[in-house]
Parts: structure tokens; C-alpha cells; sequence
């Protein structure tokens, strides 16, 4: 099998093949691919190669390869920071407190009379695990007070203010004070949702 | 010179791409579907036939994880050939660290001997046994042209030579080739 001796044609072969060459110099290389034996041998030649050495290649199960993509990055939803919902928390705790405290001092019964202990109502706080950690509480004779503790993690305060001892309102003020700060920076990967016992064994000694 | 990626009646590769960002996973699916057929051709040339499936996958993992560094300067095929070659320069070096039996021209040699136990073509055993005696770096451009039709622009790009480099090879694969087809 001889070489063309037009070079330039020649090399255009494997683009001819596959279609990559646009209408004005397909139409050149067509011309002299028709005129030319060499030519119209190698182009035939490139072509057995083509189709011999692809079907070599196995079939690949796009749907496994698909399936084993990252998600796109409009789907990686970023959940706040363990220390990030924990503060919020606790805050919610410490506000909670506060117009609890202001509620009994502002009542006229405390101001003129004699001191008085008054039991507001539950306080509703919106974490969604409050529901679940005090009715497990609950369910298991606990008092209030200590599941309020108990259900720190998410932390649920469903008693009321009264109820909450001197004691665990002091641990959970110690807490407040030695939370770290937020970090300056969020990582970047999701972090993964933490099993429930680990949020509800939260209180540190 | 045309795009075979942009040729066809389908969004383009960059379109698909922005798809897939905003969230649409059919997008993944059409990029999977156009570019593996040509990853696995070049996992085969390039001797890795035992390990395509697993090299493919590899690669789109690898080349959907670093979207955001493709910069449409290149087409996307070329990045991928590029993150699969890449992979499996990995794959030969660690093997060759533990000991492992490289892989050789020997080796996909005897794959395809065993091969022709089952395939009667004369014609086509013939032409896999031309490309076969290439020599790896022959091998490699000679298909990126033969069965890809990349530029010698690109296959440079890729093997990261030149594009008279690439040329050379070329010619000189394909006159082994006829040489060994008319002993």
C-alpha cells in the first residue's frame, strides 16, 4: 500500500472519517479522495481500523456511572454547623429565660407583695427535636427539669420556668459561656446529620 | 472543524454542563452517554481492557468532581481523555509498587491472542496485531486519530508533546501499520 504523495490531503483522513471537516474543505478532500487510489486505499484502510478497534471496547452501564456522580452543586444544600444549631439553642433557652424573669418582675403581685413563685406556661421552641426528647422523657416518669437537661442537644424547655432548678440553670449558663466561638470558616462539605442519641447526650459535664 | 459534540441534533457539551450545575442529573446522563463509548475505546487501545468499566467511572467521577476547572478551552472530550489517561498512568505506576505484573505489550498481546480464538475475521485479527506492534507512545497518538479523529492540536493538548510531535507519530504508526498488512 503506497503513500500519497499530497501530503496535506493526506493528513486530512482521519478528519474526513469523522466528520470534523467543515463543507469547503470536505468538499477539497472528497474531490481528491476520489481521484486519488492512495488515498481512497488509506481512507478505507482507517475506517476497518475504526470500526475494528471500537468494537473492542466493552459497552459501559451509564445508569452505574450516573449513579456514582457527585451531586450537582445547586443540590448540596448546606446544613448549619452542630455548634451553629447549638448556640441557637441555647440562645432561644437564654431569651426564653429573660421574659420569663421579666414576667415576674413586671407582675404586681411581686412588686407589692409578698414573693411569689408563679408558673408560666410551656414555652414552645422551635427546634423539631423538642417534641420527640421530652415526650421520650416524659414517657419514662422523668421531671421536667430534667429533661429539659436531658434534651439538650436540641434543647427542649416544655416545663415551666418555675420548674428549672437553680442547678441546671447555672450548668447551662456555665455552658453558654464556655461554647466556643463560631468558626470563621464553614466546611465546605455537608456535614453529615448526627444520630439522634448524640444530639440528646449534648450536655457536657 | 467541526465538534462531533456540537454536530449532532442534541444540546452541546458546555449546555449539558450548565444543566447539570443548576441541577438537572438527565444532563450527567447525556454527557455519560456520548462521551463513555469513546473513554472505553481509549481504555482498551491503551491496554487497560481488563479494568475499562471501573476506568470510565473513574474518570467522570474525577471530571464531575473538578467542573468548575474546565474552562471550555479544549472540548470536553479531550478533558476527559485527558483524566483518564491520567488515572491510568496512576493505576500503572502503583501496580509497578507493588509488584504487580505491568501491563506490557506482551500481556495485551496474549489478551488478544486468546481473543482470536473467538474471532474468525482474519482481517480484523490482522489489523489489531498491526496496531499491537506499535510502539506505546505510536499507539497512543495513532488512535486518538484513528478512532477518535482528535486534531494533532489536541492529541499534543493530551500527551502533552507537541503537534509535530504528534504528526510524526502518526505517519510513522500508519506506515508500520501498512508495512506489517502487506508482509
Amino acid at each position: 500500500m503506497r503513500d500519497c504523495v499530497n501530503a496535506e490531503f493526506r493528513d486530512r483522513l482521519p478528519e474526513l472519517l469523522h466528520g470534523r471537516l467543515d463543507g469547503a474543505e470536505r468538499a477539497m478532500v472528497l474531490a481528491h479522495v476520489a481521484s486519488c487510489e492512495d488515498c481512497t486505499a488509506e481512507l478505507a484502510l482507517l475506517r476497518s481500523l475504526r470500526e475494528t478497534l471500537a468494537a473492542d471496547a466493552p459497552a459501559i452501564d451509564v445508569s452505574r456511572v450516573v449513579a456514582s456522580l457527585p451531586a450537582s452543586p445547586s443540590r448540596t444544600t448546606r446544613r448549619p454547623s452542630r455548634v451553629t444549631r447549638r448556640v441557637g439553642s441555647l440562645a432561644s433557652l437564654a431569651l426564653a429565660a429573660g421574659i420569663g424573669a421579666v414576667a415576674i418582675l413586671r407582675d404586681p403581685a411581686v412588686q407589692d407583695g409578698p414573693r411569689q413563685v408563679h408558673t408560666l406556661p410551656p414555652i414552645a421552641l422551635p427546634a423539631p427535636e423538642r417534641v420527640a426528647a421530652g415526650e421520650s422523657a416524659a414517657a419514662h416518669g422523668q421531671p421536667s427539669s430534667q429533661r429539659a437537661v436531658e434534651a439538650h442537644g436540641e434543647l427542649a424547655l416544655e416545663a415551666g420556668l418555675s420548674e428549672v432548678s437553680d442547678g441546671v440553670l447555672a450548668m447551662l449558663l456555665r455552658e453558654i459561656e464556655t461554647m466556643d466561638a463560631l468558626p470563621a470558616v464553614e466546611p465546605e462539605e455537608p456535614l453529615p446529620t448526627p444520630a439522634r442519641d448524640d444530639e440528646t447526650s449534648g450536655v457536657e459535664p | 472543524m467541526t465538534d462531533p459534540s456540537q454536530s449532532g441534533d442534541g444540546p452541546g457539551d458546555l449546555e449539558l454542563i450548565q444543566r447539570w450545575r443548576t441541577g438537572d442529573q438527565e444532563a450527567a446522563r447525556l454527557l455519560v452517554e456520548r462521551h463513555a463509548p469513546a473513554l472505553a475505546r481509549f481504555a482498551v487501545a491503551s491496554g487497560a481492557r481488563e479494568e475499562v468499566e471501573e476506568l470510565v467511572q473513574d474518570t467522570f467521577v474525577r471530571a464531575f468532581a473538578s467542573l468548575d476547572s474546565f474552562r471550555g478551552e479544549s472540548s470536553l472530550r479531550t478533558w476527559l481523555f485527558t483524566i483518564e489517561r491520567r488515572l491510568l498512568l496512576d493505576r500503572r505506576r502503583a501496580a509497578r509498587r507493588r509488584e504487580m505484573v505491568p501491563v506490557a505489550e506482551s500481556d495485551v498481546a496474549t489478551e488478544y491472542d486468546a481473543l482470536d480464538g473467538v474471532v474468525a475475521d482474519e482481517t480484523q485479527r490482522r489489523l489489531r496485531d498491526a496496531v499491537e506492534r506499535l510502539t506505546p507512545t505510536q499507539r497512543e497518538v495513532f488512535l486518538l486519530r484513528v478512532t477518535e479523529g482528535l486534531s494533532y492540536k489536541e492529541i499534543a493538548e493530551l500527551v502533552g508533546s507537541t503537534e509535530g510531535a504528534a504528526r510524526v507519530h502518526y505517519h510513522n504508526a500508519l506506515r508500520s501499520v501498512k508495512e506489517f498488512l502487506d508482509a
